[in-house]
């Protein structure tokens, strides 16, 4: 599993390194911010960067078309609030279908990824470890982490003539446990995107 | 970023609450680390009451949480009069920790409950009341705990709800239990023909003559029984009350797939385990146990019929007047679904008994 995820590093960065010298023109950045919900309702916030690695096909008219491929680097928090708290860095590899109407300042995206990450989960409550002496130690910090993968589907609308867009998806990833067991998650997201255009 | 923060510290502040020890009405959230596992132990309810009722689990490879996040209408009872102890077993529902098969024994089983009570112990005092319940694999893992040695002098009763006290002679009582439920429901009239095809099968499983089942012997009957539980669930016998998936998932945190990851473990060395050594060790060791002893049983209980409730209350030294049994006529296998407020009164009666 280390040599997938450093595979995909190494790859991560090396389309980073090219396309981003062709995009740098723009100097456009993306952010959104949303409410991630593990199993819909175990609560979590996501932060994420929309970088745009690639510009496929636009065409240059009022109602267009058009395709993208982003990286999006993203950081996710989300607690099962009588479990664990989970801490997620990710890189999500986006490809994204926008249809766009320019007269009426109107855009509609859906965008397909697939995700690689590692979840650093923690403990909540007493922590409590047995000891040589037949008696318990208290611990400070408990839990475990694994790498994870997997991919959603985003939904992004723009709201009037804004820079913000709304931003609704679904994601499922694959923990791979410290003991070789794959833990499904499921999870739903609900935010907003903003374009900060210097 | 700013608002990220917020919300990250929101989320620790909840984090940092901390209950006081003792109340009507708490829940403490712990995690036991011992060998590998790491299992968590919640304990919830009265814990004024000093009365602390610690429930194994079935399986192998349940989960006592899920008892807690889907049983409300059972453990809500008897969490308002005591301390109820949920805690999930070795690779077992919600724990986490290594996977080493070398520990995935029943000694080990055994010596993780010991520490679980040394837990409570250390945690909540040497003067706790501790009543000891087990259901299904939980009943033989509990029994196998209290015939080790001195075990039973810490608990003060022992509570078995469908339990296999000894898995040979369980896979026997099946099959002269399922074919009596069969012939019942075959004189009412009740899906006659599939019934009648279970009543095949077992001519079939008892020409066998097996004497001595094994994980690999008892599928045969494995399939038979799943067969009958099916046919039973669709007769009506039943009205299960439990709660829904968004109680269960959403406000009491029990991750299925957590859960469903850890039931791919190979549980196979240790089902033989029951078979040798283990059924003869518990046999032999049933006299030694005198604490007071509560069989319940399910009567539609075709995994582990009430028979074996026989064998264990035949087989203690307990006095007569400590032995109890009930049987709940509209129940299988699991009468927290389906008969929880008879069962959580029936407890709470006996509790009040002893402690």
């Amino acid at each position: 599993m280390k040599n997938v995820f450093l595979f995909f590093v190494f790859y991560f960065t090396c389309f980073t390194l090219v396309y981003s010298q062709e995009s740098s023109a723009k100097k456009e950045h993306e952010f959104s911010i949303s409410y991630f919900g593990e199993l819909m309702f175990s609560p979590g916030i996501e932060l994420n960067y929309h970088l745009k690695l690639l510009d496929l096909f636009s065409e240059e008219s009022d109602n267009a078309l058009a395709h993208a491929i982003y990286l999006r680097p993203s950081l996710t928090y989300y607690r099962l609030t009588k479990y664990t708290n989970n801490y997620m860095p990710s890189l999500n590899l986006e490809y994204q279908f926008t249809l766009k109407n320019d007269e009426k300042g109107k855009a509609f995206s859906l965008a397909p990824y697939a995700k690689l990450g590692y979840l650093r989960y923690s403990y909540i409550g007493e922590i409590y470890e047995s000891n040589n002496k037949g008696g318990f130690e208290e611990r400070r910090n408990g839990g475990g982490s694994a790498f994870v993968f997997g991919g959603g589907l985003n939904l992004t609308g723009s709201i009037k003539r804004t820079n913000l867009n709304w931003l609704a998806g679904t994601e499922y990833f694959s923990e791979v446990s410290e003991d070789k067991l794959f833990i499904n998650h499921v999870a739903l997201r609900l935010g907003l995107k903003v374009l900060i255009q210097p | 970023m700013r608002i990220f923060l917020l919300f990250i510290f929101s989320f620790s502040l909840l984090s940092c609450e901390e209950e006081a020890l003792f109340q009507d009405s708490v829940r403490h959230n712990m995690w036991m680390f011992h060998k590998g596992a790491e299992l968590p132990v919640v304990v919830e309810g009265n814990t004024n009451s000093k009365v602390f009722l610690l429930l194994l689990h079935g399986g192998p490879g349940g989960s006592a949480q899920e008892y807690n996040s889907f049983n409300n209408p059972f453990t809500q009872p008897l969490e308002d009069n005591y301390a109820m102890v949920y805690y999930d077993q070795r690779n077992a529902g919600m724990a986490r920790g290594e996977w080493d098969p070398a520990l995935y024994t029943i000694d080990q089983h055994i010596e993780d409950l010991e520490q679980i009570i040394k837990l409570l112990r250390f945690k909540f005092g040497e003067d706790i009341k501790l009543f000891l319940a087990g259901h299904s694999w939980g009943a033989y893992l509990g029994t196998a705990f209290l015939t080790k040695e001195s075990n039973q002098d810490g608990i003060i009763a022992w509570l078995n709800i469908d339990g296999a006290i000894n898995r040979n002679q369980n896979y026997k009582d099946r099959l002269i239990h399922i074919k009596k439920i069969a012939e019942e429901r075959i004189a009412l009239n009740s899906f006659t023909n599939e019934w009648m095809a279970v009543l095949d099968d077992i001519q079939l499983e008892n020409e066998k003559q097996t004497i001595q089942y094994d994980a690999e012997k008892e599928k045969g009957l494995n399939k038979i029984m799943s067969t009958a539980e099916s046919i039973l669930g669709r007769s009506d016998l039943f009205e299960v009350n439990v709660d829904s998936y968004f109680d269960g998932i959403f406000s009491n945190n029990f991750h299925p797939f957590i859960d469903n990851a850890n039931g791919f473990r190979n549980k196979v060395p240790l089902i033989n385990q029951m078979y040798s050594p283990f059924d003869k060790r518990i046999e032999e060791n049933l006299f030694k146990l005198t604490l007071p002893v509560f069989c319940i049983y399910g009567y539609y209980d075709l995994r582990t019929p009430f028979q074996q409730s026989s064998f264990l209350l035949n087989a203690v030294s307990t006095s007569d007047v400590e032995k109890k049994e009930l049987i709940l006529m509209a129940s299988g296998h699991s009468p927290m679904r389906t008969q929880p407020e008879i069962l959580a009164a029936a407890i709470m009666e006996w509790v009040e008994k002893y402690k």
